[in-house]
């Protein structure tokens, strides 16, 4: 997708970042859809604007975050498949395509599409028994779709980085459990008590209940600065009244299809929840827009029959205007300051300084300290890939992770300033740590706030 | 009459667990618990705190300034069993094991026109005499158990009061007490009594003679606190040392992004981010920790790898069972939707109970949000019986089945919460219970008279009070002697620095085995093995 976007409109930030956003947009527009099947005509307007204005959803738009594309896609496919059992079962293979497309861009929904489809199999076995033959070739269709994918699903790759994040690789987990069990003597009953199961399933419950913990949802939302603003929760603060109050009704008042959204929302936290660091706001995003739809449910049941209703309405309008007054103050004037090293501000720069000024050096070491810098180099240059891939140096790494050593004159490393200054007719860019602070630089690039992010030196 | 006979075995279940072992696990005293126990010992030989002033409201202590109710209760406690571990726990696990019997009562007079109310409160009271939560807090000194035990008390006299209105003087007096026993009643019960006034201003209406009286009552019991905390410098000293409100943290915050603003020259820098907005949001941050599940149920308050939860929970669990769950849930659900008289009051409750706790710093914190009991076991219990009673998951045998199964894993939770509490616990974190201060001050004691000076290193924290405990040093003398946390008599408390303190002349050194790393002529263990103190005589 970034393909065709960078085709029409070239290499620039903003082209990668276009399909995200589009993305994003049309999942704004999708709930709407989803909901008038789901809930009624009622709660769509109001569950597609939350969705607008979501800080979660905001934050994870603007950025090329594939999961927001896998997020659209997922939503689409339960609204195609809600089409589909409500008497036009042909939309049932458009909605396996689009669970296929979601399985394809992330990887989070390789584990939460088929638990959502075992749901929706379970859910709604009678009515998909009714229009039989499209479930076959919609389940034909699947597997074809999927089969390009299996070698990538079987392979080592895929495990290895699974087993980095995941927590059942968690060799502490083993070790408490057994040192429990020889405090017990190693006894019949401490080998059922002390189990190490039961030391899983606590820490898998830890994991999954840490995505709905009110400190991320309403406070301070994910602790990756990328992910989040830091000082604004994944959802409003005035929602956390309706989304209660939206539970309540749901399950009280059994609306048709108030089990799949609710196994929606538990399921969509399972695969995020066996990695290691949760919450985590761009591995669960696939739990949108349920939030939404749920707070929308609240609250137009909340104001049914409520004395103060268009007082309710103003007070809630008002909070939400200065809640997200202060997201966007937030976002304007000081995310972009305090965070821009997460995004990498300052390599644009130098990767263009260093660009004008190669041709006087024979070696060119970058430092890799604030991680794989050599796309940076390949993705504002516009370097032609052929030469990059001819002449790039590569290694796998110890969890399976190719990391590129360098390319045509460019080393990429750790500079060690002591050693590396004996070299002729080089050009050192390091973090200004690398250097001693009266160290003359050649030029530098900074972080927004003013700090030296790159530093340029020469060697004699 | 059946009724009566199972809260009789409930009841003395309930006591069973809170004094079984009592004096030895947890493994030692805490240093509060010691400093409240030394206090009452001092109060009992001379009238006087260990500072030398008479019957105090206020206990100085380590300048916490503790509320005054638990020392005051210890003092016929210790009169009678000595100055020992039990003795100081024997107030708490007491009272512990009453508020099992109260909350029986509150349930009745809470659930007055449910048709099981016999069942749920029988039900509560179990679930709270084999509460992890509740059993961790009644097996020791820790006031907060005190003032929980009174607050039910009161609230139980004030619901009795809306039909007979002498009651509102019992309720006014055991509240008042409450906020002389632990800070978090000061926040959480005026704010509680507030509902309960708005919610029944016509019963109370009704009966407004007994109900000013007791008013009366209560404001004359509250002016030496009201002295306390507002015209002496020392009131709030505690409230200060943990409030989010002084908190530097987030104060910074709001100064760095004022600074920034005005950088760029935005307006009303200070009014967009003033601080009290801050307050809110991390107060509201603190509040709503106390409702995630994972205090809850697996972690209870632990905050990453080294905090104080080693004193708040038994070892690989949380403050409720994993089996109460599902029951907690549909109890909240089923008592939402269904009609029952004073859920408000239930609610009510629940809402208001962390309220303390949120405006401090260090959360969740399971003793400052001490008062959200009974409440869990009131879902719990109304869930059990709703979905065991009318609403039914399946039938006929599946049903039975269910029922087996679900007992089967709580009797399982149990044995687990019972085997981690005896076995591993002290165990594993004996140190978090000061362990091995008593064997390392008797033995100084056996020995003092041979040597000149005794040092003792204070890295384990506030050593003077546990030496001042265990060795049962006379108040009278240590209040007119130099005594202090630097030291009495032969005793100095500091760090030790092996290499200096070794020139000192005839002297006992008693260190961490980061001080002393030489084999010690005498040592002692925390409890899994690992070294706690050791003593080296110097040369004469």
């Amino acid at each position: 997708m970034a393909a065709f976007s960078i085709k029409f409109f070239g290499v620039s930030e903003w082209a990668v970042r276009l399909p995200s956003a589009l993305f994003g947009v049309l999942t704004v527009l999708i709930t709407y859809f989803l909901v008038k099947e789901l809930l009624g005509k009622k709660y769509a307007l109001l569950s597609s604007f939350l969705l607008a204005v979501s800080p979660w959803h905001i934050q994870l738009s603007r950025a090329a975050f594939e999961a927001n594309v896998a997020t659209f896609f997922t939503a689409a496919c339960v609204w195609l498949f809600l089409k589909a059992i409500n008497g036009k079962p042909r939309f049932l293979l458009l909605s396996v395509v689009s669970a296929v497309f979601s399985i394809y861009t992330f990887n989070t929904p390789r584990v939460f599409v088929p638990l959502l489809f075992v749901c929706l199999t379970f859910l709604y076995k009678q009515k998909l028994w009714q229009i039989k033959r499209q479930v076959a070739y919609s389940i034909i269709l699947g597997f074809i779709l999927m089969l390009p994918l299996l070698p990538h699903l079987m392979s080592n790759q895929a495990k290895l980085r699974y087993q980095e994040v995941n927590i059942f690789s968690d060799s502490s987990i083993v070790k408490e459990a057994n040192a429990r069990q020889e405090e017990d003597s190693n006894n019949l009953l401490s080998k059922l008590l002390h189990n190490r199961r039961w030391y899983y399933v606590g820490a898998f419950a830890k994991h999954y209940l840490d995505e709905f913990s009110g400190r991320f949802l309403f406070i301070r939302g994910d602790q990756n600065s990328k992910f989040s603003l830091q000082t604004c929760g994944e959802l409003w603060i005035i929602e956390l009244p309706f989304l209660l109050g939206g539970f309540y009704f749901l399950i009280k008042n059994k609306e048709r299809h108030w089990k799949l959204l609710l196994l929606w929302m538990f399921i969509a936290s399972i695969p995020a929840a066996t990695a290691r660091e949760t919450p985590h706001a761009l591995r669960s995003e696939v739990i949108l827009p349920t939030f939404q739809i749920i707070i929308a449910y609240g609250f137009v049941n909340f104001l049914q029959n409520q004395k103060f209703k268009n007082l309710l309405i103003i007070f809630t309008a008002l909070f939400l205007l200065i809640e997200g007054f202060y997201f966007y103050h937030d976002y304007r004037y000081h995310y972009l300051s305090t965070y821009s090293q997460d995004w990498n501000e300052g390599t644009k720069q130098i990767v263009n300084d260093i660009k004008n000024n190669e041709n006087k050096y024979d070696r060119i070491i970058v430092s890799t300290k604030y991680g794989r810098p050599y796309i940076f180099f390949l993705f504002y240059r516009q370097y032609p890939l052929e030469r990059y891939l001819s002449t790039r140096k590569y290694r796998q790494n110890f969890v399976g992770v190719y990391e590129i050593d360098g390319f045509d004159k460019y080393e990429f490393r750790d500079i060690d300033y002591n050693e590396d200054r004996k070299l002729k007719k080089t050009l050192l860019v390091g973090l200004p740590e690398d250097f001693s602070s009266e160290q003359k630089a050649i030029f530098s690039s900074y972080f927004y706030d003013g700090r030296i992010a790159f530093k340029a030196v020469e060697t004699q | 009459m059946k009724n009566k006979i199972i809260l009789l075995v409930i009841i003395i279940f309930g006591f069973f667990l809170r004094f079984y072992q009592l004096g030895d696990n947890p493994a030692g005293l805490d240093w509060d618990e010691a400093s409240l126990g030394y206090n009452a010992y001092s109060i009992l030989k001379t009238g006087r705190d260990e500072y030398g002033n008479f019957l105090p409201f206020s206990f100085r202590s380590f300048d916490d300034y503790k509320p005054p109710v638990y020392v005051y209760l210890t003092v016929p406690s210790v009169a009678i069993f000595g100055l020992n571990n039990f003795s100081v726990r024997f107030p708490s696990a007491l009272l512990g094991s009453i508020t099992v019997f109260i909350t029986y009562f509150l349930v009745m007079e809470l659930a007055k026109k449910y048709e099981h109310k016999e069942k749920l409160s029988l039900l509560t009271a179990f679930l709270l005499a084999i509460s992890p939560w509740h059993l961790q807090f009644s097996r020791v000194a820790f006031e907060a158990n005190v003032g929980l035990f009174l607050f039910i008390t009161g609230t139980l006299f004030f619901l009795k009061g809306l039909n007979k209105g002498y009651f509102y003087i019992l309720s006014s007096i055991f509240y008042v007490l409450s906020l002389y026993t632990y800070h978090s009643n000061r926040v959480v019960v005026p704010v509680f009594a507030m509902g309960f006034l708005l919610y029944f201003r016509q019963e109370i209406w009704k009966l407004k003679k007994w109900f000013i009286i007791s008013l009366i009552i209560g404001f004359i019991g509250l002016i030496p606190l009201i002295k306390i905390f507002f015209f002496s410098p020392s009131g709030a000293a505690r409230f200060g040392a943990v409030s989010v409100f002084t908190s530097s943290g987030i104060i910074d915050e709001s100064i760095n992004k004022i600074n920034n603003d005005d950088k760029l020259n935005l307006p009303f820098s200070e009014i967009v981010h003033n601080r009290r907005l801050y307050f809110l949001r991390y107060s509201l941050e603190n509040y709503l920790d106390h409702f995630n599940p994972i205090f809850w149920f697996i972690n209870g308050d632990a905050k990453g790898e080294v905090d104080v939860s080693g004193r708040h929970r038994a070892m690989g669990m949380g403050v409720l069972y994993w089996w109460e769950a599902p029951f907690l849930l549909a109890g909240i659900y089923f008592l939402i939707k269904n009609k029952f008289n004073n859920k408000f009051i239930i609610f009510w409750w629940f809402l208001t109970a962390p309220l303390a706790a949120a405006i401090t710093t260090g959360n969740p914190h399971a003793v400052r949000s001490l008062l959200f009991l009974p409440i869990f076991q009131i879902f719990t219990a109304y869930g059990v019986i709703r979905v065991f009673g009318g609403f039914r998951v399946f039938r006929g045998i599946k049903q039975k089945l269910l029922i087996v199964a679900i007992t089967g894993f709580a009797i399982f939770n149990f044995i687990y919460y019972l085997d981690s509490y005896y076995l591993h616990t002290p165990w594993v974190w004996s140190q978090w219970w000061q362990y091995g201060y008593r064997q390392v001050a008797e033995y100084a004691k056996q020995n003092e008279n041979k040597y000149d000076k005794i040092i003792v290193t204070n890295t384990y924290d506030q050593p003077h009070i546990f030496f001042l405990f265990y060795q049962k040093i006379d108040p009278a003398w240590y209040q007119t002697s130099e005594g202090s946390h630097y030291g009495y008599g032969k005793y100095e408390f500091r760090r030790i620095d092996i290499n200096k303190d070794r020139e000192i002349k005839n002297a006992l050194l008693i260190g961490s085995p980061a001080e002393i790393t030489e084999a010690g002529k005498y040592e002692v263990n925390f409890l899994d093995g690992s070294i706690a103190f050791r003593a080296v005589e110097t040369s004469r």
